[in-house]
């Protein structure tokens, strides 16, 4: 027999025995210990060998960053799947849009799933990031701090864009309200709301525009950063803790001790999101009515703050405020330089009681300053008014100034960095929150109603 | 051969009888440049990328157009131009054309009894198009609007003009039907 043959028959027969030595190389389960199948596996070789044993913990991190990147995933299957039917032309889009809620087999399901998870990456990313900030976690981590700021960005990018897709009335009216904020930004406005839009309106060119800053540029550089942000946690050396001596610290294997409570964790979070897009589907309003907005336009939940204070003033609601608020936030790391309290929720124990009164105060004055701007005679007062001071007089430049006291004096009172920033973030949490609460009771003209009273314009 | 005699490997980038640093520094300018070169390059990719995704052309109506006869619009009262966001206003004084969209952020407005509002953000404007409350900061533009000589009213929406309300609405030497 030819040597061809012979060789060929004796793979043949160890074929079983190959195929398992081929498709799981490096495994050898006579000398595999834990830490060789750590770096072995291809999953899980993200994690460490070991991991600092109260990183563990639940309220450590509540497993915010781990449940995003679940998120994403979910996003970038359902979204892959919504591509096979979805049409991004002005007049598909809404018809598609219709189709896959009404016709297509599980198509309802794959859309209220991708609509499910993207809300609640907004969410996770957003409390992530204020884990990591309360926690004082970017300590001497001023890169992966920045990267992950442009994370949230792009999940905000996403979520906006996604936002327009559907192409049904709020859909429209919501992104052309938004992007006319731009108009308000003096010199480049225009130039910034035209290279976004592909022209003047919201129309076929920016719904194409979207679509592809959706499904291809925006996801695209997410991933790549995304990646690279889970690198830098391993090349920080894991979570951040305060610097000890490493005998001070005990430490168990990541195996099975993390990789367990990940996996309940996304099983958990999977099977929620399965249950919510079983039950719960997502909207699809009416057909886009480009000359009339419904009687009440609001933006997507997220960005319902912004919308609040646009409401008083487009250039400090729109810049100024997150403008101030994104730079501060970009400069944390690198002025907060305190080793003391790191990884720790609202820092030293001692120095807790300032961002608890900075909480109560700025409660306090945001009700004070809703209150009076609500009130008739403050609006026509402040209307008759030169623009400067209308635009400069609203409850967003009170918490804003409020901020920054709250920075001055905690900082001062407590010869502290880090309590100088916790008190300010505080005052800014409370005050976007508070205009997410608020503009989530405004009623039609953008009037105030309590959750409880009925919408009735007779006043 | 006596392994202590083989020669020490040498750098590809120095002789022995060139002065160290020298090399080092050709190495290092070398390097730096080899850097900006792949720099600039990537910056004018980038520049590429976005000067292709800046809009070279426009979709949608011009912003010439005519809009109706004079007869179409009756003395003192407000018609709703819907397709073209304008509202025409005839009064003795005269004809005008001014938008219906907020110029807060653009949103298309409500007739009141005293003049117009937002529904997006409560912005309040008065029956000329004035400013009364809210977060609005210009009054709505009134836009130059004539006569042809076929009879048909036309607007210019590309020239806003710095006059608020109708104005008279000169007629050609001779209009047609």
């Amino acid at each position: 027999m030819n040597v061809f043959w012979s060789t060929l028959l004796t793979h043949l027969t160890t074929l079983p025995i190959h195929l398992k030595r081929g498709l799981h190389p490096g495994v050898d389960p006579e000398t595999e210990t834990l830490a060789l199948r750590m770096r072995r596996n291809f999953l899980f070789h993200l994690h460490p060998v070991r991991v600092a044993e109260h990183t563990l913990k639940p309220t450590a991190t509540f497993g915010l960053g781990l449940m995003t990147l679940t998120l994403f995933l979910v996003l970038a299957l359902s979204g892959v799947m919504l591509m096979v039917y979805y049409v991004p032309t002005n007049r598909e889009a809404y018809t598609s849009t219709q189709d896959l809620q009404y016709a297509v087999t599980f198509g309802s399901f794959v859309r209220a799933l991708h609509r499910w998870a993207a809300h609640a990456m907004v969410l996770t990313a957003f409390l992530h990031l204020l884990r990591v900030a309360f926690c004082g976690a970017y300590f001497r981590r001023e890169l992966n701090w920045t990267i992950g700021l442009n994370l949230i960005l792009l999940t905000f990018g996403l979520a906006f864009t996604g936002y327009l897709l559907p192409w049904d009335q709020r859909s429209f009216w919501a992104v052309s309200v938004s992007t006319n904020l731009l108009d308000h930004i003096p010199w480049i406005g225009d130039s910034l709301k035209r290279f976004l839009l592909g022209g003047r309106e919201v129309g076929q060119a920016a719904l194409i525009r979207f679509y592809a800053l959706h499904v291809a540029i925006l996801p695209g550089v997410m991933l790549g950063l995304g990646i690279f942000h889970l690198w830098r946690i391993r090349k920080d050396g894991g979570l951040a803790r305060e610097p000890k001596a490493p005998e001070d610290l005990s430490t168990l294997p990541a195996w099975p001790h993390l990789v367990f409570r990940e996996a309940i964790l996304i099983v958990v979070l999977v099977t929620l999101l399965c249950l919510l897009a079983t039950f719960v589907p997502a909207p699809l309003g009416g057909a886009p009515d480009i000359h009339n907005p419904s009687n009440l336009e609001k933006t997507p939940w997220y960005f319902l703050w912004l919308q609040e204070m646009v409401s008083y003033s487009a250039p400090v609601g729109g810049f100024i405020f997150p403008g101030v608020l994104l730079m501060s936030l970009l400069l944390l790391p690198f002025l907060e330089r305190e080793n003391q309290g790191v990884g720790r929720w609202f820092g030293v124990p001692g120095k807790r009681i300032a961002v608890g009164v900075s909480m109560a105060i700025s409660l306090f004055f945001f009700a004070l300053f809703e209150w009076i701007f609500m009130k008739q005679g403050v609006a026509s007062w402040l209307a008759s008014r030169p623009p400067l001071v209308r635009d400069l007089l609203n409850p967003a430049t009170g918490m804003l100034i409020l901020a920054v006291i709250h920075f001055v004096a905690a900082g001062i009172l407590n010869r502290s960095t880090r309590t100088a920033f916790l008190a300010a973030g505080m005052v800014v949490l409370v005050a976007v929150i508070g205009f997410t609460l608020v503009a989530w009771c405004r009623g039609p003209m953008w009037v105030f109603f309590w959750p409880w009273e009925e919408w009735s314009l007779a006043s | 051969m006596n392994p202590s005699r083989v020669p020490k490997e040498e750098s590809p980038f120095s002789t022995p009888d060139e002065p160290v640093e020298e090399a080092a520094s050709r190495r290092d300018f070398l390097a730096r440049a080899g850097h900006a070169a792949a720099g600039l390059c990537a910056l004018f990719f980038a520049a590429g990328a976005v000067r292709f995704a800046v809009p070279d052309f426009e979709e949608g109506p011009p912003r010439k157009f005519p809009f109706g006869r004079l007869a179409d619009f009756g003395m003192n009262t407000l018609s709703w131009l819907r397709d073209r966001d304008l509202f025409v206003l005839r009064t003795p004084a005269g004809l005008g054309a001014f938008s219906s969209r907020c110029t807060h952020l653009g949103c298309t407005l409500r007739r009141t009894a005293e003049g117009f509002v937002c529904p997006c953000h409560g912005a309040r404007y008065g029956a000329l198009g004035e400013i009364v409350s809210g977060p609005a900061r210009r009054p709505l533009p009134w836009y130059s609007v004539w006569l042809e000589r076929d009879g048909r009213l036309w607007v210019d929406l590309g020239k806003p003009l710095d006059t608020v309300g109708p104005i008279a609405i000169v007629l050609p030497d001779k209009v047609e039907g």
